[in-house]
């Protein structure tokens, strides 16, 4: 029989030519165009609009020269014109349809995802584990931050790997260093700040040796938002082998290799475009660009050239791991832009140095953005109170002096508790910006 | 073919649930597709005597770590023909099960717990407006309070060690599968034994669940016994 090379889940699709990924996201793609344009009411509408129907598109170059893009406000409207739940994206209902999860959904009504039995969510999620040293009989700690997914602990069937399903929430703590210790787990799907927070506090109530609790692990997926440097050096000091993980536009998850180069933009699952932020032409390989994803192995409700408001660096290398898919660097979301003194802030400007003081250390902080534009950068910054060195004002007094000296802007700094910070939920993150 | 291609070997979990033990923590609990796909066929069973129309949506409250407690369930759900709709059960989820309340035409709810309640409640919404009409599963910390409110068809969404189970229409005690568990009332608590194959088997295990059993026939024509909660 032919040897597989072990280093791969699916060695074929993971290392496959460039030129041979092109031409199967073409054939996806031309499969698509009439399916969703007989189904899809809201692409009906939109492609009516810009004249353009499936006789026009018979190349992958035709598609992106001539669809037209969709958005989460385009959806949105469908949806409050319509009553339509879905905003005019579903191409077929029940039975078929089995479930519906949601986008986090931060402004506004969240966007509804509807699901077939199974969806190509996971596919890329199984490359990455395996990449990370899962085999067949190893012990996945299961750890997603929501269940709108729906119940997907069956969905590891394919892998051989088995899933502990744990509660993102650092009230489950004990829990997780008890199957930690109890089954050796060799991956950790996925934890973020306010968990290793909690392993911090956990650690100090119960002397637990965490290091040694998780020493099984040879990949810990983090995952929210940025790292932090103090969240950064909790990991480095108990050794996790940490990966980092993004979401690919709503249609998948993107996560580091081992060459720690950006994250794998699975490009079979997904067709990734990379727009100029300021215009719909291609931004140069390296660049920031916009992220415009359509998805190809969905057919309940596929999104056709989504604008996801990501910002990001994208390159289409082949990494050192070997595969050839992109690699992406997530920057922020363009919505979130902050534009002080005409200086551009994204909450990426922030983490890097807002954790350094002895109070906040956390690196809890939210950008207020009232509006766009603004002439002095308003922060709220976690701090504790216990570690205060010189009273709150003087902390603040400290804190606008490094914004200074970091960004070169006037700032106006609001502390708030860590426990009232993290508070501010969801489970897996604090919101990083926050209209006031 | 030669012997030494075939190799018999156990079947590996699907995947490892939890349930809460008497001494406040966890338990876990690795099950097989096998016991889940049992577990799927009783809570169909039930499901079915509520007469629902294929199509209709039903609202799931859940947190990630329950698939012992809930994947059966979502799973009849789906087989049956309907649409899952899932929010979390957690404090902070309120906003949207509010928007699936509101944008979603429910048949009914399940998994609806305190947290659920507390949520809405934070935002100012009131879960008997939301849920009015329509059947509603309650976990055992809501079921009480919801059952009091005017205007909502609340039934029982029970866990009692590795025991899980809902009420029938008839809303009356919570249907225990008889071929999977053997149930005894021990001094007003559930003890439990399993009586097929599973990746955990079960002997004379105490739930801690204080109730009593009621082995007649219910008016929705299953014999499996009832659990009453006391
Ligand atoms: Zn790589």
């Amino acid at each position: 029989m032919t040897e597989l090379d072990d280093r791969y889940l699916d060695p074929a699709v993971e290392t496959m030519p460039r030129e041979e990924l092109e031409r199967l996201q073409e054939s996806r793609i031309l499969q698509l165009v009439p399916y969703v344009y007989q189904r899809s009411p809201l692409v009906r509408e939109l492609w009516e609009k810009h004249g353009v129907t499936p006789d026009d598109i018979k190349s992958l170059a035709d598609f992106k020269a001539k669809v037209p893009f969709m958005d989460k406000d385009m959806i949105r409207d469908f949806r409050d014109r319509n009553g339509d739940p879905f905003g005019g994206l579903a191409c077929v209902g029940p039975p078929h349809m089995r479930g519906v999860g949601f986008t986090s959904g931060t402004t506004g009504d969240p966007t509804p995802l509807p699901r077939p039995e199974d969806n190509a969510v996971l596919i890329t999620l199984k490359r990455e584990l395996w990449h990370m040293g899962m085999r067949p009989g190893d012990h996945l700690t299961y750890l997603l931050f929501t269940f709108r997914e729906g119940m997907i602990g069956d969905r590891w069937m394919d892998t051989g790997f088995t899933p502990i399903c744990v509660q993102h929430s650092p009230l489950d703590i004990p829990y997780l260093v008890q199957i930690s210790k109890e089954y050796r787990p060799k991956s950790l799907f996925m934890i973020s700040t306010p968990m290793i927070l909690g392993l911090e506090q956990y650690e100090k109530n119960t002397g637990e040796n965490i290091k040694e609790a998780f020493s099984s692990y040879e990949g810990i997926v983090f995952g929210g938002e940025p790292m932090s440097p103090h969240i950064r050096k909790l990991m480095d000091r108990w050794e996790f082998p940490v990966y980092e993980l993004t979401s690919l536009g709503d249609v998948a998850t993107a996560t580091e290799c081992s060459a720690h180069d950006g994250m794998h933009t699975w490009e079979d699952v997904a067709l990734i475009e990379h727009l100029d932020p300021d215009g719909n032409t291609d931004a140069e390989d390296g660049a920031r660009g916009e992220m415009v994803v359509t998805a190809l192995l969905d057919d309940v409700a596929p999104l056709i050239r989504f604008r996801t408001d990501d910002l990001i660096e994208f390159t289409r290398k082949t990494c050192v791991c070997g595969r050839t898919h992109g690699r992406m660097k997530p920057l922020g979301r363009k919505g979130d832009e902050l534009v002080v003194n005409g200086k551009s802030i994204l909450p990426i400007d922030i983490f890097p140095f807002i954790g350094d003081f002895p109070e906040t250390r956390t690196g809890l902080f939210q950008i207020i953005r009232p509006q766009r534009e603004t002439e002095t950068l308003k922060l709220r910054v976690g701090y504790d109170a216990d570690a205060l060195q010189d009273g709150e004002d003087a902390l603040k007094a400290r804190i606008k002096e490094r914004i200074n000296a970091e960004l070169g802007l006037p700032s106006d700094i609001e502390l708030m508790s860590n426990e009232e910070m993290v508070k501010l939920g969801p489970p897996n993150k604090i919101p990083r910006v926050s209209k006031s | 073919m030669t012997d030494s291609s075939l190799q018999k070997t156990t079947l590996l979990p699907l995947t490892i649930g939890r349930f809460r033990n008497t001494d406040g923590g966890f338990t876990t609990l690795p099950f097989s597709l096998v016991e889940q796909d049992r577990a799927r066929r009783y809570a169909l069973r039930v499901l079915n005597t509520f007469h629902f129309r294929t199509g209709s949506n039903i609202l799931l409250t859940s947190t990630f770590d329950e698939t012992l407690q809930f994947m059966p369930f979502e799973r009849a759900v789906m087989t049956y023909g309907m649409v899952v709709v899932s929010a979390d059960s957690t404090p902070w989820d309120g906003k949207r099960v509010e928007s699936i309340a509101r944008r979603f035409d429910l048949t009914a709810a399940a998994g609806i717990s305190k947290n659920v309640v507390d949520g809405l409640n934070q935002l100012g919404f009131k879960i008997e407006e939301l849920l009015s009409g329509i059947p509603v599963w309650a976990k055992q910390d809501a079921y009480d309070d919801l059952k009091a409110l005017p205007g909502m068809q609340v039934y029982r969404y029970l866990e009692a060690g590795p025991l899980v189970g809902f009420e029938c229409s008839q809303g009356n005690g919570v249907h225990i599968d008889r071929f999977e568990w053997n149930i005894d009332e021990i001094d007003g608590e559930i003890v439990a034994s399993s009586r097929l194959p599973r990746c955990v088997e079960f002997n004379n295990f105490r739930t801690g669940l204080k109730a009593h059993i009621d082995r007649s026939a219910c008016n929705c024509g299953n014999t499996d016994p009832r659990i009453i909660p006391e």
